[in-house]
């Protein structure tokens, strides 16, 4: 097992590599040059940032040279410093991750733990009218524009009613509740923000789960488990479920770049102070260093979770030993 | 496309919901120019924020313009970027898939190690990245989107390549000297063509709901000039007391994309029959 | 002697969008005896697979059976599916064609020998793994307490079909179904695999179906043999009779197209033709644009089964008690 993460480390560093190279390569795409173009608008670079910018990237020199010097600060997790408030780049991204995977981790818990009943249910229930109806809905989740289902969401629940708390992780009062307060204050927070960023998975992985289920409910081991004279229950939730769910742990890491990259969505919304938010206001400032090392780490956190849903299959899987 | 395709693309419901809600869109848009009431970008300050009319059927924005001359252009913008990035992303797509399927060895393992790695950068971070650099105007938009969602079209091609290029009437094109190009331009690519078009399908849903996220950040097609997305952001600061400015872009983009969305899906099940459910066990 | 399983013009039909429905089998009457092997022999499509799905109210959901299968004399068409469960694997127990597809690639060997022991018996774990391992051991499985807990995919193909084989007997059934259980192994796998199921046979008093493409096979290890062509059962009887003086010539054709062993090489008879497509059967008797023996009312209509001695066929002119 250990051999094997070891291995799949190895084998991605060249992944990394590609990494590094696309996104060197994005920043070098802009016209004229990166420190030049944008910066007379933004207020927020000095001409001594421009002057590290340039040091960072050693802008003087041949392309090559400017690749490896970038790569082995990135090495020492040296990202830079952000133009906003000249603090590393590092501490920046390092403070807002914790709520990235936190609202993330929440919502792949909600979709799983809502999607895997709901897809087979309908698939036991093929073609019946609740499957219709549930394939319906699906469709509807794949559809909604996520932000817009946030925003009506947000004047319900949080403007109409007002019962839900729509921007931020805690209230202003949090410090001074107790306990239970604080914790509840936590959840309040959480609510909406889960909610949206599991909406369009909730549909797809439901939508997965029944239609791997339907394919499972064919092979011949489920005839064989019905010949045997075990009740349909078992036939299910049994024999064809754990078939079921296998390929849907790979999902888990194909899913992680959607949920990361549509973290900046909900991020933004829901003033969530995550990575995604940090993205979209490091955009929004030119930030150049901050944008990069986003970039970088997300991808790196991608590729682990890549690893992880491998490792997790094969260990689920007894025709696969690492 | 032959009769039996149309037979069956016929009965099924969602197919043809699909395929009307798609086409009464793009008419809609096309027409724009005939049907629209007044000049989407004509500001009348004494019209500002007023809910829908005879005069103005879906109301008016805070600068007074009509919402609904600026929906029927903005599908324009919307449409358009659906169709020119997945058209980019469809061209990309099928040459690195076909070069990777057909040829196999070292180009396979450039190109898909290649996708490997773009798959690993979260597309919207991608996304995002890029337009902050190049700037975000309607051709930087189409253009990105299409350059970064190619992965998945591209992996869908090559295996069909894989599959197809190990059918006997290939074999025999190759048998009797056919060139490589003739081989895929004549023989393979026409039988590889159905998954991607479903995929295409669902591409466009997929870009005009990019593009609506990020004009909703402000990062799409820029005001003046409408597009839903941008109809929508706008109509946000107003939500509590003008609903009708968020209402109609948001229906608007969900018809679109579920229009699409479940005509991919109908095509899928017409296109692939492996995926005809019937003959279960249980 | 009562017979354990009675078939009465069994039907099982698949009804179509547009058209008629496809009768897949269309009326079979077959009884099975305690201590008794039939073997059910047709080509492919010719409803011999079907007709066993079809006692084991296993047909697809779009199947519609009808006639009458009854079991000690209780009707299982239309049988409802809790009463089902309780007589599959349990009373009548099935075994099917390919077994590296047929056990549950995710459990492991002991967890499906023990589900169906423990659906079917009130028994402790411990008794039931006991009981288990005996099984594996009776059919021949060496070091059984090991394979036990083995995954199907460590198994070899013989070894996984003898799994199915003790999965199918361990609650002691009195009939058994074999659908072409040698026809995925290796030819001297097949061989143990049919010694198996003649001492299962003789020592359990199972009646034994024993479903085959492969008369050859068949007529080795049985006591009855029914040849099924298009849906229907065209020619029953012992054994001998079937392989000596065969009436239909369908089986006829089956017969000479067996190579027998130290006999002088000549060319093996083929029956001309092609097997049918029961979606599109031929009028009158479906086997007529195949038959050197057809005469003007095979192409009009389906003879009726004809008793003779012990023998019972459909055909309009079947082959000379002596040729």
């Amino acid at each position: 097992m250990i051999r094997y993460i070891l291995r799949r480390l190895v084998i991605s560093l060249p992944i990394l590599f590609g990494i590094t190279i696309i996104t060197f390569g994005v920043i070098h795409l802009t016209p004229g040059g990166f420190t030049s173009v944008h910066m007379d608008m933004n207020p927020n670079v000095s001409p001594d940032s421009i002057a590290k910018l340039q040091e960072l990237y050693g802008l003087d020199q041949p392309l090559p040279v400017q690749y490896v010097k970038w790569v082995s600060r990135l090495i020492r997790l040296d990202f830079g410093r952000s133009f906003l408030d000249q603090s590393p780049v590092i501490h920046k991204i390092g403070q807002r991750l914790p709520a990235t995977l936190l609202l993330s981790g929440l919502s792949m818990l909600f979709i799983f733990m809502l999607a895997i009943p709901v897809g087979v249910y309908s698939a036991m229930h093929h073609n019946s009218r609740q499957d219709r109806v549930i394939t319906v809905l699906t469709f509807v989740g794949y559809s909604v524009p996520t932000f817009w289902l946030a925003l009506l969401c947000m004047l319900l629940f949080g403007v109409v009613l007002g019962w839900l708390p729509i921007s931020g992780i805690r209230s202003v009062n949090h410090d001074f509740l107790g306990p239970m307060g604080q914790f509840w204050d936590y959840v309040s927070h959480l609510i909406l923000p889960v909610f949206i960023s599991a909406f369009g998975g909730l549909a797809s992985i439901s939508r997965y789960t029944r239609s791997n289920m339907l394919e499972v409910v064919r092979q011949d081991y489920i005839r064989t488990a019905r010949a045997k004279g075990l009740p349909r229950s078992r036939v299910y939730y049994v024999h064809a479920l754990k078939n079921a769910l296998l390929p849907i742990i790979t999902i888990i890491g194909l899913a992680l770049p959607g949920l990361i990259g549509g973290s900046f969505i909900f991020e933004t919304i829901f003033s969530w102070p995550g990575m995604g938010r940090l993205a979209y206001e490091s955009a929004l400032s030119f930030d150049y260093p901050t944008i990069m090392g986003i970039a970088v780490i997300g991808a790196v956190l991608v590729l682990l979770g890549n690893i992880l849903a491998d490792v997790l299959y094969a260990s689920v899987d007894p025709r696969i030993r690492l | 496309m032959n009769i039996s395709f149309w037979h069956k693309f016929k009965r099924k419901r969602l197919a043809v919901i699909g395929a009307t809600v798609v086409l009464s869109l793009i008419l809609l848009s096309l027409a724009a120019p005939l049907i629209a009431p007044c000049d989407p970008q004509a500001q009348n300050l004494e019209l500002r924020i007023k809910p829908p009319s005879w005069a103005h059927p879906l109301g008016t924005d805070e600068y007074g313009r009509d919402v609904l001359s600026r929906m029927l252009y903005g599908g324009r913008i919307s449409l358009s970027v659906g169709f020119v990035a997945v058209g980019i992303s469809l061209s990309i797509g099928l040459f690195l898939g076909a070069l990777a399927g057909y040829f196999g060895g070292w180009v396979d393992q450039v190109i898909m190690r290649t996708v490997d790695v773009v798959l690993c950068i979260p597309t919207l971070f991608l996304i995002l990245m890029l337009i902050v650099f190049l700037g975000p105007n309607l051709l930087n938009i189409m253009v990105i989107i299409g350059l970064t969602s190619w992965t998945e079209l591209s992996r869908l091609v090559r295996a069909e390549f894989l599959t197809l290029k190990q059918r006997d009437y290939v074999s025999a094109a190759r048998a009797s000297g056919a060139r490589d190009r003739k081989i895929i331009f004549r023989h393979i690519l026409p039988n590889a063509l159905a998954p991607v078009f479903v995929s295409a399908t669902f591409g466009i849903a997929g870009a005009i709901l990019i593009e609506s996220g990020l004009s909703f950040l402000g990062l799409g097609v820029q005001p003046p000039v409408p597009s839903w997305g941008n109809i929508l952001t706008s109509g946000k600061d107003y939500i509590t007391q003008a609903w009708w400015m968020t209402l109609s872009p948001g229906i608007a983009i969900f018809l679109t994309v579920l229009g699409y969305n479940l005509l991919g899906d109908s095509l899928r099940d017409i296109l692939d029959p492996r995926l005809t459910v019937g003959d279960e066990h249980a | 002697m009562p017979e354990i399983l009675s078939l009465r013009q069994l039907r099982v039909a698949f009804p179509r969008a547009e058209g008629a429905a496809v009768n897949v089998v269309r009326g079979a009457d077959l009884e099975t005896n305690p201590g008794q092997t039939l073997g059910l022999v047709g080509e492919s499509g010719s409803g011999k697979s079907m007709t066993a799905l079809a006692i084991m109210g296993l047909t697809p959901f779009s199947a519609q059976v009808s006639g009458s299968a009854r079991y000690h004399g209780r009707e299982l068409v239309g049988l409802r599916e809790p009463e089902y469960e309780k007589i599959r694997g349990a009373g009548i127990s099935i075994v099917f064609q390919d077994p590296s597809t047929s056990l549950n690639p995710v459990l492991t060997i002991e967890q499906q020998l023990l589900e169906t022991i423990q659906t079917h018996r009130e028994i402790s774990q411990k008794d039931a793994r006991n009981l288990a391992i005996e099984s594996l051991r009776s059919m021949d499985i060496p070091s059984p307490e090991k394979r036990i807990n083995d995954y199907a995919h460590q198994l070899s193909g013989g070894m996984k079909q003898r799994i199915l084989i003790s999965m199918a007997l361990a609650c002691e059934p009195d009939c058994l179904i074999l659908d072409e259980p040698t026809t995925a192994l290796d030819v001297t796998v097949q061989a143990q695999i049919l010694d198996l199921v003649e001492r299962i046979q003789s020592f359990n008093q199972v009646s034994v179906i024993l479903i085959s493409h492969d008369l050859g096979i068949v007529s080795e290890i049985s006591d009855k043999v029914a040849v099924m062509y298009a849906g229907r059962i065209v020619e029953q009887g012992p054994t001998a009779d079937i392989l000596n003086v065969s009436r239909h010539p369908y089986t006829r054709g089956l017969l000479s197209s067996i190579p027998e062993l130290g006999a002088p090489k000549k060319t093996l008879a083929t029956i001309p033709g092609f097997p049918l497509n029961p979606a599109e059967l031929p009028s009158g008797c479906p086997f007529h644009p195949r038959c050197s023996r057809v005469q003007a009312i095979c192409r009009q209509q389906d003879p009726d089964i004809r008793h003779e001695q012990d023998q019972a066929f459909a055909c309009w002119n079947p082959e000379p008690q002596h040729g």
